[in-house]
């Protein structure tokens, strides 16, 4: 089994890492492991879907500081924590700054390969949408201020004959800018237009 | 309902929904192919092609047969509505759209939308006048815009065709035409709401050009009237260009136009603003242009233009960057020289606090010998032996009461040696036998057994009387300090029930630490205890990881077992013990369990150990607690630590003979009142605690024949430090 993605490591026991490099390693990911926060932050990320262990106690900046200052650069990584004693409100703020689980050490092996892959699943599929709503956005961009008016009227569920009666316009020349419409943005169903405009926010 | 005749003399006609004919001597045609949808318009090219236009198209004729034109070029302007068709002078087709109008010259199409700067509008009166001007109007007003436009942005001359707009002329759109005429006097004439537009030939145009104007430039809000000489430093500033083109006609649709070359890359439209705002600009030079066209489309002349630079700031300069390096390496070197002569002065300080010290502790010395003198004359029983035999040849009376044993019996053959205890026997009698025979006077403690079968603890002075060079007799005193001796062993078993409950309460102190340290491994060997199961599960296992699994779970089992050993060894009830020992390991091994509670405090503890540190004798586990407990109690002081002051320093050096170890904290401090009573039992300034803790480590540190003592650190917090002397045979 060979994975897509990027398992990265963080914790200053150099057993565990050891342990949690080869779990991952002979589980067919690719494995970047680091012994400090500030290692991890030096590190020039590819750009591949991944999932961040991370340690809570640390010398140096702690787990949930790293996690605030990923935050602040925007990295949407997603973090699961391990921690040998946390505590509910530990968990509660590293739940609530994003995290993806708040582990207990000793977690099961077979928990941890499971949580990272979902993880880094999703991480891959918002990645793919994000791309795509980007697309979509540059896309609009090109739309004249008529064709844009007519996409609006369009994905409030608006008939041709309808638009065409709003804008003054006739119904033909209602269909024309709803082609060129879908012809710029590249899609070919109006469920589509209107699932990316929810999306897009526009 | 629309009819056309055409040079031939075809009359063409449409009724409604898609059906047009023609009639030609007197027959009826009908035209094929056209799809549904209004018919608007018919019109005959030069070349003798009929053209029609319809709500779904623009169609041309041959045999009786509509084909729809497909041009590219049309495909731009989104609208298949062909509302209006007119021939200029110049054999220019013009066709009005819903989205704009369409030019149709030398058999190519040009279209003008949006983009072109022609508004997106239903148009459907279309005409050009004799003064080569179109004009094109419908529901939203009437524009008008000199051809001379439209042939300038075909060869791609400006970006935007100028029209002027007439806003309060709008047309109801009417599918019957023709709605426009040109005038055989010129004058044109429009199909109107009610009535009709006339526009006479003679109608006044402008021919006076705008002259552009660059009126202000504010920087930050400030004017800077001399528009001429403009140059600033990069970096966050807002350069604000105000301009604006003159024409009295007709201000208002005056069109203007600007750009800053180094910056946009095309021209922009000013609309109704007559100002340009840049932030951020980069350093360089810049060309700020304006031109403008008046209301009916006469261009400026020539265009405006401002030039302004803007300078680098001064930390983006190359000499301020070669400053920099430079003062850094000065820097530096400077504060090495300044640092090493601190240093030196540290050292002389310190030199000097050693010498005082070392008076002091002489003086102490012989005001003790006076204070023992004093006491001796009291409760002392007089004694005289021989030199050789050790046998008494005379006791004092209180030797009887002491003993229980009359004088008869003292003064047997080897009476002393037969009661020494025999546990103090050996080296008592040794050191008696050794002292006598280099006749010198000593004192030594030892205890002896008495009549009724108890130790009595006996403190020996005597005075070797020398004959000849040869040790003949032994004179001396003999004091009972069985008193004294057994509250000094109470007081050490004491000290070490105290110093155990100590140790515990610090391990209460160390509970989250050690279970963070004990779990670490225990992760990791149950970790690669299911990676190797996880592994030998595969028909063709990778044998090499299943080895180092294994390999770092003995490894990791080790760390753990010795972890607990460690702790166990810290309450473990055991007599004190005493063996060679380094005082930097001692150190280490005390604070590897504090250190993960010291972090999770967010405190930061370093550690400035001397290499090759001279060994001490003493009791590791006592020794560790002292500087466990110095160490909880700097993290203490500093609960509430400023930013930039969360560091404790755990130093070790070795001074002439001494061994010393400090701990520093930034912390609360000390008041110069405590200072004093700091180690005296009982005295606590925090609220749990027992006052114990400083008071066990002074008795620890002294039964090490050392001592210790508390200072300010500078600038803030306290200093703790002790001394030991360093081991007898390395001194030697």
């Amino acid at each position: 089994m060979t994975s897509n993605g990027i398992v990265y490591i963080v914790d200053d026991d150099a057993s565990v890492r050891s342990m949690v490099t080869r779990l991952f390693r002979t589980s067919g990911w690719q494995v970047e492991s680091f012994a400090s926060a500030a290692e991890f932050l030096d590190f020039r990320r590819p750009n591949a879907p991944g999932c961040l262990l991370l340690d809570v106690e640390m010398p140096g900046l702690n787990g949930m500081e790293l996690q605030q200052r990923l935050s602040e650069r925007h990295a949407e990584l997603p973090i699961i924590f391990m921690t040998g004693h946390g505590d509910i409100p530990m968990s509660v703020q590293a739940i609530k700054a994003g995290a993806v689980d708040f582990l207990p050490k000793p977690v099961s092996d077979q928990l941890l390969l499971e949580k990272v892959e979902l993880a880094i699943q999703t991480h891959a599929k918002q990645e793919r949408e994000s791309n795509e709503v980007k697309l979509f956005r540059e896309r609009c961009e090109m739309l004249s201020n008529r064709e844009r008016e007519v996409m609006d009227l369009v994905i409030t569920g608006m008939l041709n004959k309808q638009i065409a009666s709003r804008l003054g316009i006739t119904q033909a020349t209602v269909k024309a800018h709803r082609g060129k419409v879908m012809n710029k943005l590249g899609i070919t169903a109006v469920a589509d237009l209107v699932r990316l405009c929810e999306r897009a926010k526009l | 309902m629309n009819c056309y005749l055409d040079r031939s003399g075809s009359l063409w006609f449409s009724v409604g929904n898609g059906d047009a004919f023609r009639i030609q001597d007197g027959k009826l045609h009908a035209v094929r192919g056209l799809e549904q949808g209004n018919v608007n318009w018919f019109l005959e090219l030069e070349s003798g092609e009929i053209w029609i236009g319809t709500e779904n198209g623009l169609f041309t004729v041959k045999n009786d047969r509509a084909e729809q034109i497909n041009d590219p070029a049309l495909a731009t302007i989104t609208s298949s509505h062909y509302t209006a068709a007119h021939v200029g002078a110049d054999g220019s087709i013009w066709l009005g759209t819903e989205t704009g109008v369409v030019r149709y010259k030398s058999g190519s199409f040009m279209a003008f939308g949006s983009n072109e700067g022609i508004s997106e509008e239903f148009t459907d009166r279309l005409v050009v006048d004799s003064r080569q001007h179109l004009w094109f109007g419908g529901r939203n007003g009437l524009s008008m815009a000199p051809i001379s436009q439209f042939d300038h942005h075909s060869k791609d001359q400006v970006n935007q065709v100028a029209c002027r707009q007439f806003e309060s002329f709008q047309f109801t759109p009417s599918p019957f035409g023709p709605k426009t005429l040109l005038a055989s006097d010129g004058g044109i004439w429009i199909a109107a709401n009610s009535g009709v537009l006339k526009i006479p030939s003679n109608r006044h145009i402008n021919s006076v050009p705008p002259r552009p104007q660059i009126e202000d430039v504010k920087l930050d809000g400030k004017s800077n009237k001399d528009v001429s000489n403009v140059e600033f430093a990069s970096g966050r500033h807002r350069l604000s260009i105000q301009f604006g083109a003159v024409s009295f006609s007709s201000p208002k649709n005056v069109r203007v136009r600007y750009k800053l070359e180094g910056y946009d890359s095309d021209w922009i439209d000013a609309q109704q603003l007559r100002s340009a705002d840049y932030t951020d600009l980069q350093p360089g030079d810049y060309q700020f242009k304006v031109t403008a066209t008046n209301e009916d489309g006469v261009a400026a002349e020539a265009e405006r233009v401002m030039t302004f630079t803007v300078h680098p700031r001064w930390f983006e300069t190359v000499w301020f960057k070669l400053v920099t390096v430079l003062s850094v390496i000065g820097f530096s070197t400077l504060s090495t020289l300044v640092y090493s002569r601190s240093l030196r002065r540290r050292n002389e300080v310190l030199q000097r606090e050693i010498n005082d010290r070392r008076l002091a502790e002489t003086r102490l010395t012989s005001s003790e010998k006076r204070f023992r003198d004093l006491a001796e004359s009291t409760h002392a029983i007089p004694w005289e032996a021989d030199a050789q035999t050790q046998q008494f040849t005379f006791v004092g009376n209180q030797a009887v009461e002491l003993m229980g044993y009359p004088v008869e019996e003292w003064l047997t053959e080897d009476f002393w040696i037969e009661h020494v205890h025999p546990e103090d026997r050996e080296d008592a009698v040794e050191y008696r036998l050794n002292t006598t025979q280099r006749g010198q006077n000593h004192q030594f403690e030892y205890r002896m057994i008495a009549a009724d079968g108890s130790a009595v603890w006996l403190h020996d002075v005597f005075h070797v009387v020398m004959t000849d060079g040869v040790a003949n007799r032994l004179r001396g005193f003999l004091v009972d300090v069985t008193d004294r001796r057994s509250a000094e062993e109470k007081a050490k078993d004491y000290l070490q029930q105290l110093s155990r409950l100590n140790r515990t309460a610090s391990l209460g102190e160390m509970a989250t630490s050690i279970a963070h340290e004990v779990n670490q491994p225990l992760f990791a060997i149950v970790g690669n205890a299911q990676i190797a199961q996880r592994l030998l599960k595969q028909d063709q296992p990778d044998m090499k990881e299943v080895r180092e699994a294994l390999g770092e779970i003995v490894g990791d089992g080790n760390r753990a077992a010795s972890i607990i050993d460690n702790v166990r060894s810290l309450t473990r009830k055991e007599q004190r013990a005493t063996e060679s020992l380094d005082l930097n390991q001692v150190a280490l091994d005390a604070i590897k369990f504090i250190m993960p509670e010291i972090r999770k405090r967010g405190l930061n503890l370093r550690t400035e150990l001397e290499d090759a540190l001279p060994a001490i004798n003493g009791n590791s586990i006592e020794l560790q607690q002292v500087i466990l407990n110095l160490v909880i109690n700097g993290a203490q002081a500093m609960r509430h630590a400023e930013k930039g002051y969360n560091e404790l320093l755990l130093q070790t050096t070795a001074q002439n003979g001494f061994v010393e170890l400090t701990v520093k904290d930034h912390g609360v401090g000390i008041e110069q009142d405590h200072l004093d009573r700091l180690f005296e039992p009982f005295f606590t300034t925090k609220p749990q605690g027992t006052g114990m803790g400083l008071a066990i480590n002074r008795t620890i540190i002294e039964a090490h024949r050392g001592s210790i003592w508390a200072a300010a650190n500078n600038p803030c917090g306290a200093e703790f430090r002790f001394r030991l002397p360093v081991a007898e045979s390395i001194k030697s």
